[in-house]
């Protein structure tokens, strides 16, 4: 035993390794019921990451409010897949990109571009919902170091515990159920939302003092155009049908340059609503700040038939493998719309 | 940096394994080397006032040194040959040359930490038409104070000086005493501080389990309360009566956890690397009078206030002859004893004002003076008392009611740490007695921000501390933990409590340690 010495301590270190583990995934929160579910999204992927996807959507709230893969599914035979959170900064669309990229290799990447406004991190709550579900790896440790507002500790990131330890006096039942998955409330990245809250009035555009985007987001966003060039992926940039926060001229213009210089495409779906069809009266779920699933699945024909149809990507529709996730996901979102239609909701 | 930080534990980790990896001879240095990384790493323009401590008090120490080899020697040649009092008369020189040389340099650093710490205090006190605002060297009151320990005792003759600077400077700078002490003594750090110790892995289990319990005790207790302590004693006074008691006992709480756990983490780390630091608590909550308390609370302080100020000034010649003219002209009454008394007013006012610049630490100094001495004063009456009830004092109940009665009035004493000025200190103190809102405070707990499950978490906390103490110290879990399975098993258990049920994160600023800011 004398000899051993060392065994107690590497057993012991194990042991509350393990524990200290465990304690993170019980007390971290799960996203699984109230209002804020897009907490679960980013890590919810990973267990599609096998599927096939020849599209792949990323960004913040205007692709995964926006966007239904199911509708590109069945109506154009396109594979796809968003990866979005709530507020997702650039830099965090680029390392989740990364990410992705370890496990498939897209034929085409849609990027919003609203988050190039965001020059610096915003929110702790935020950068949680992008990053706590993001798979350990260099990437996340480049996300969470360009994420990190004031006071915040990068341990937490990856001792979830360090974070979420004072939620052990308000834990539920939902703890125990998502302790090791979160829960899926999307369809491949897709939050459905089937309320119709009509548009009436927003707030005024905010003067803008400076129409340049800032250098961070800017600087990432060359990282995304260079990696996709790099593994031969289609970028398409895209501004998506939302009303509020304001898009300016200026921005649109400066969007224009670069991806003409770029050699990648820009659209921008706003002055486009009424060919979509979109109603603001009832294809909008909070007064034409986001669209419910009404208005993405408008959108979602536009923007297949303007910018991904002509990308010559196959329909997926007669391969069985890559139909086989489908039928059950689109019985579940058929489900789920006509349930919350039914609700009122 | 402090013993919480990340960086911290990265610099502890790299000198663990730099230190046992090096040969024996050479492990002292590589402590030195951390030490003054942490230091750096501390703060900006820290370490030119650390250095020169080091180099003043190790030159000045050297040459206290050498004038007393000098003097032996010269004694030694010529008690034969030279009359008594001309050897008198050279010692006497001698013994001069030297108190210049101490007094120099003794009044030089306590300049330095004086103008640092009381400069913006005073200027602001006396109104001065400016005013100046600098951060406080870490550690500086504690190094200071050590390093002059050190040099008081070498010219006492009580050891010889350090004559191999590096190892001096380790011994004024050993990086885990640097936040809030212990305030070492030379003879007794410098046993294990140089000789390298050996790995071993109980040593190392045993100094983890201590660093974590010093953890658990800061982040899961004193930390927790501080959010409602700062409403308690917010400037304004909305919290009166009941809240003040609450108060008191919430912040003895916390100090106790905060503190003990500082020194905890201390001690612990010095076991790491086979350092014994001398303790600095011997669970004075239990003490059943005020001098007992303060021979059990931070007892490396009260030793030094003890043996460099009160001894020194109570049988200075102009204390003694003091007494003997009172004692002529009084007998042995109250009045004779009015040196002693001096003494100790002087000792605590400097206690008081070595914690802090402020009226209040001088105040709470004199409060704390002043309640000895009445202690002094009363004890024929006591000792009377119970000649004629000799039984009471063997009983438990009169040994509770007198650890009870101490904890109380330790508690009101405190009432100086916790309010603003006299005015604040009074009008808290006066409405225990004129505001009885005791139910009110019962039914609004929730309202300090503290959810059942962080009450709860405090009443086992404090339950568990009670029950060590009552166990006599951590002596007997030491026992308990005799087999490395026991022992590192209890580490793990610490650790994953700790960041359970610690207090730390966004709102709480766990590395802030009280005694730290002194």
């Amino acid at each position: 035993m004398k000899g051993r010495r060392w065994l107690a301590p590497l057993l012991a270190a194990a042991l509350a390794g393990l524990t200290i583990f465990l304690l993170g995934r019980l007390t971290r929160p799960k996203y699984a019921s109230g209002q804020t579910l897009e907490g679960s999204m980013v890590e919810n992927y990973y267990a599609h990451a096998d599927e096939e996807h020849e599209v792949l959507f990323i960004g913040d709230c205007e692709v995964y409010e926006s966007f239904s893969p199911v509708t590109l599914f069945e109506e154009f035979g396109l594979t796809s897949y968003i990866r979005g959170s709530a507020q997702q900064l650039m830099w965090q669309s680029y390392y989740l990109l990364r990410d992705t990229l370890r496990y498939e290799t897209p034929r085409a990447v849609v990027l919003t571009v609203c988050s190039l406004r965001y020059a610096e991190p915003q929110s702790e709550a935020y950068n949680r919902m992008t990053l706590d579900g993001m798979r350990l790896s260099p990437d996340k440790l480049s996300a969470v170091r360009a994420s990190l507002t004031e006071g915040e500790s990068e341990l937490g990131y990856y001792i979830p515990l360090l974070r979420y330890h004072s939620r052990v006096f308000e834990l539920t039942g939902e703890d125990l159920t998502h302790l090791f998955r979160y829960p899926e409330h999307t369809y491949n990245g897709y939050l459905m939302r089937t309320e119709a809250v009509p548009y009436t009035r927003l707030p005024a555009a905010p003067l803008l003092k400076d129409p340049a985007f800032g250098e961070k987001p800017v600087a990432y966003l060359n990282r995304i155009v260079e990696l996709c060039r790099e593994k031969g992926i289609e970028l398409i940039l895209v501004k998506s049908p939302c009303l509020y926060p304001a898009w300016y001229e200026a921005w649109d213009e400066w969007l224009e340059a670069y991806a003409r210089e770029q050699g990648v495409t820009y659209l921008n779906a706003i002055p486009h609503m009424e060919e979509m069809g979109i109603d603001l009266n009832t294809d909008t779920y909070d007064g034409g700040i986001h669209l419910n699933v009404f208005g993405a699945e408008k959108y979602t024909r536009w923007f297949a038939r303007t910018a991904l149809l002509r990308l010559g990507l196959a329909d997926q529709r007669q391969n069985e493998a890559a139909a086989a996730p489908y039928a059950a996901l689109a019985a579940r979102y058929e489900q789920e719309k006509r349930a919350k239609a039914e609700d009122g909701r | 940096m402090t013993f919480l930080s990340g960086r911290f534990l990265l610099l502890v980790g790299t000198l663990l394994i730099i230190y046992y990896i090096l040969p024996k001879r050479l492990r002292y240095l590589a402590l030195l080397a951390g030490s003054v990384a942490f230091y750096a790493l501390a703060g900006k323009g820290y370490l030119p006032f650390l250095l020169f401590t080091i180099l003043s008090v190790y030159a000045t120490a050297r040459l206290l040194g050498r004038s007393l080899d000098r003097q032996k020697e010269y004694v030694a040649l010529h008690k034969k040959d030279l009359p008594r009092e001309a050897l008198a008369a050279y010692k006497k020189r001698q013994n001069g040359r030297r108190t210049a040389l101490f007094l120099l340099c003794l009044l030089v650093n306590l300049g330095i930490l004086g103008a640092l710490k009381y400069t913006p205090f005073l200027l602001e006190a006396f109104r001065a038409p400016y005013a100046v605002s600098w951060v406080l060297p870490l550690g500086i009151s504690f190094y200071t104070f050590q390093s002059l320990g050190y040099l008081m005792d070498v010219k006492r003759g009580k050891y010889p000086p350090e004559k191999n600077l590096l190892r001096y400077a380790l011994f004024a700078s050993f990086f885990p005493q640097m936040i809030q002490g212990p305030i070492s003594r030379y003879d007794m750090l410098s046993q294990t501080l140089y000789e390298g110790a050996d790995f071993d892995w109980d040593r190392l289990g045993a100094g983890l389990v201590r660093i974590l319990w010093g953890a658990a005790k800061k982040l899961v207790l004193a930390d927790r309360l501080t959010p409602a302590l700062a409403l308690l004693f917010a400037p304004g006074g909305a919290y009166r009566g009941g809240w003040v008691l609450l108060g008191m006992f919430l912040y003895a709480l916390r100090l106790y956890a905060d503190f003990t756990g500082g020194i905890d983490m201390a001690l612990g780390i010095g076991e790491l690397f086979g350092v014994t630091l001398p303790e600095n608590f011997d669970r004075p909550y239990l003490s059943k009078n005020i001098e007992a308390y303060w021979t059990r609370w931070h007892m490396t302080m009260g030793s030094w206030f003890r043996d460099y100020v009160f001894y020194p000034l109570n049988v200075s010649k102009t204390f003694l002859r003091w007494t003997r003219a009172l004692r002529a002209r009084f007998g042995s009454g109250f009045l004779s004893r009015l040196p002693l008394y001096a003494a100790t007013l002087v000792t605590w006012l400097l206690t008081g004002v070595w914690h802090g610049a402020g009226w209040n630490f001088a105040l709470w100094g004199l409060t704390n003076g002043l309640v000895i001495i009445a202690s002094l004063t009363l004890k024929p009456l006591y000792d009377r008392f119970h000649s004629r009830f000799p039984a009471l004092k063997a009983t438990r109940s009169y040994g509770a009611f007198e650890i009870l009665r101490t904890f109380l009035l330790m508690c009101l004493i405190r009432l100086w740490d916790c309010y603003a000025g006299p005015a604040g200190v009074w009008q808290a103190f006066s409405s225990l007695f004129t505001t009885f809102n005791y139910g009110a405070v019962a039914a609004g707990l929730s309202a300090l921000g503290l959810s059942l499950g962080d009450w709860v978490t405090v009443l086992l906390g404090a339950a568990l501390l009670l029950f060590v103490s009552l166990k006599k110290g951590d002596a007997p879990f030491r026992r308990f933990l005799n087999t490395p399975g026991k022992l590192w098993g209890a580490a793990a258990l610490l650790l994953i409590l700790t960041l359970l049920l610690g207090a730390y994160g966004p709102g709480y600023t766990a590395s802030d340690f009280i005694y730290g800011q002194f």
